[in-house]
């Protein structure tokens, strides 16, 4: 644990997330139409698509093996992306502009090498795990509908 | 950390490069309450030479940074205490003994991170003067490895390297030298996607890290079939793609690669008080029934090598069933949700605080871990007030904690990673997988207590 983090975590965070443009792919906070092209840029080799109560979720599987979901809202709205497995995902495909924010999280002082988080008002990133088994989440808290919840991989 | 105790161990770290080889650092911890062995002071001391050596760019090298019990020649010491940058706590690290493959041409490189939740060894190429030979990938390329961990990646090229363990040497494994630039070859796009890319001792707070885990290469076999975004063949011209890469040339578990003790390790810490401590010095030991300071009188905890529940245990407390739990010395804290803990407020809203922040106000929980294998067995965890132990008296002196917990933040559902603060007063074991010892074949954890 970081003790000098504590006292100076603050600062950064609210001059991070007044990101750049979104680069082609990126999902989170983009358009449903992005979905289709992340997956494209992560090469999945398999994807399936649910509906749940006011909300979908797009799944796909990586030839790592690791699995990836984004959330789309009913207006099409990216609204958050998951991503659990053995090998880390390109995390600049699914989060988009807002991972200058996480980049930006692991240059400033932190507990140890097995979890990152930024948490603000309009961004939640949540990064964790170690070696062959990794995952993470992240959301736009403004934007997630009533009784959203992230889904997790079959035990 | 305070800004105090930064000062002061800058300080000590300006005295002792500036009084050179004959300095016998006492660092800035005078208040250590735990009792240190006379071999593990002399490693510990030797540790902080090599640093300064290397803050002075003379380095001496070689010499063995072996110490602790006995005759054993499968032992070296670790030490918990103020990282290279002052800001980490329960940080455990040792010394590690590199050479190149069969000559006598080695360096000691110290402060390197052990961790029992990554495989192989990594090493910031800053703090290597060895010319190590480069391995080399498909027509003749040379291999690169991005490895992820939680907050980036470390990129580098892999070299290939003796590694001493103890007395015992892992002969011509693959290591990764972090940020080797000396070759060109330039950083993938679909790496630095991944994250941070964490290439200096401010970021990584440390030389590098030692890699003990359960499993014996950092990828295995889906990296000898699929290019997954870990391995990069790179050209001479410096251009890099996503390779795949034979089990032999992956980087290795030093350990699994040693020629006797190869079947896991132990990480033995004393007990601390429950408000802390300064430092700790205990030891790293290699194999697991192979010699008589290695000997498991407690529980194989088995766990899966493979599939999604690999290298998780089921932990149970208080009517909470945790499917993908496991110990890991490189977690600093225990990272566990668990809403009946409160969490503290304002910057230290990641942590936990339950009780008054004007005392320790410690839980304990007691837990059962039940293993792939069904064998069971019962041990406890505490968490302490976080704000309390960091704003005691004293606190910018203290780097060891047995009682730290945090929220894993939703990014493990059901699990509970059983940190650093767990190893104090314990002999852990981790074993191998693919490795048999007296207590089964690995992957397993087991623990007894300690001394």
């Amino acid at each position: 644990m970081n003790r000098k983090a504590i006292f100076a975590a603050g600062a950064v965070a609210a001059l991070a997330a007044l990101g750049a443009s979104a680069p082609a792919g990126a999902t989170l906070g983009e358009p449903l139409a992005s979905v289709a092209s992340t997956r494209s840029q992560l090469r999945a080799v398999s994807a399936k698509t649910a509906q749940r109560a006011g909300y979908r979720v797009h799944e796909s599987t990586l030839p790592s093996g690791t699995v990836v979901r984004e959330y789309t809202d009913a207006a099409g709205l990216v609204f958050a992306v998951s991503w659990e497995g053995p090998f880390q995902p390109n995390l600049k495909a699914l989060l988009g502009s807002h991972f200058q924010r996480l980049q930006a999280a692991g240059r400033e002082p932190h507990p140890d090498h097995r979890r990152l988080a930024v948490r603000e008002p309009q961004l939640v990133i949540e990064s964790g795990g170690r070696m062959r088994a990794f995952r993470g989440q992240a959301y736009l808290p403004e934007q997630t509908p009533a009784g959203f919840s992230f889904e997790e991989n079959a035990q | 950390m305070s800004p105090q105790a930064a000062q002061a161990a800058l300080a000590a770290l300006a005295a002792l490069a500036a009084q050179g080889a004959n300095a016998l650092p006492e660092g800035p911890h005078h208040a250590c309450r735990v009792h240190h062995a006379i071999g593990a002071r002399r490693t510990l001391a030797g540790g902080l030479l090599a640093l300064a050596a290397a803050l002075l760019s003379a380095c001496g090298g070689g010499g063995s940074s072996t110490g602790g019990s006995g005759s054993n020649d499968n032992v070296q010491s670790i030490q918990v205490g103020a990282d290279l940058n002052g800001n980490f706590v329960n940080i455990v690290t040792t010394s590690v003994t590199i050479c190149v493959p069969g000559t006598s041409n080695c360096q000691t490189i110290p402060n390197v991170h052990v961790d029992t939740g990554s495989t192989g060894l990594r090493l910031l190429a800053s703090a290597v003067r060895l010319g190590l030979p480069t391995v080399a990938g498909s027509s003749g390329s040379r291999l690169h490895s991005c490895t992820a961990f939680a907050d980036g990646v470390t990129w580098g090229p892999l070299a290939a390297a003796d590694v001493r363990l103890g007395n015992q040497t892992s002969a011509t494994v693959s290591i990764q030298l972090i940020k080797d630039g000396s070759d060109g070859a330039a950083l993938p796009a679909d790496c630095a996607d991944k994250g941070t890319v964490q290439d200096s001792v401010a970021l990584l707070g440390s030389n590098g890290v030692l890699g003990v885990g359960v499993f014996q290469e950092d990828c295995g076999s889906t990296c000898v079939g699929t290019p997954v975004g870990l391995y990069y063949a790179c050209t001479a011209a410096g251009a890099c793609s996503d390779s795949v890469v034979a089990l032999a040339t992956q980087i290795r578990n030093p350990v699994a690669a040693l020629a006797a003790h190869n079947n896991g390790v132990l990480l033995q810490l004393p007990a601390i008080p429950a408000t802390g401590a300064a430092s700790a010095t205990g030891n790293l030991i290699f194999g697991i029934g192979t010699s008589s300071n290695n000997v498991l009188g407690g529980t194989p905890i088995t766990v899966p090598a493979s599939g999604a529940r690999a290298g998780y245990f089921t932990a149970s407390y208080n009517g909470r069933t945790l499917a993908n739990s496991f110990i890991d010395s490189g977690s600093s804290v225990h990272f566990v949700d668990d809403a009946s803990i409160p969490a503290c407020t304002g910057n230290l809203a990641d942590w936990y605080c339950p009780g008054s922040a004007n005392a320790l106000s410690a839980l304990t929980f007691n837990v059962t871990l039940t293993g792939s294998n069904g064998a069971s067995t019962t041990t406890s965890f505490s968490i302490a007030n976080t704000q309390y132990l960091f704003s005691q008296p004293g606190s910018a002196g203290l780097w060891a904690f047995n009682n730290l917990g945090a929220p894993a933040g939703g990014t493990f559902g059901a699990s509970l990673d059983l940190g650093l603060p767990f190893f104090f007063g314990k002999t852990v074991f981790t074993a191998i997988e693919q490795r048999s010892t007296p207590y089964g074949t690995g992957p397993y954890f087991a623990f007894q207590a300690y001394p």
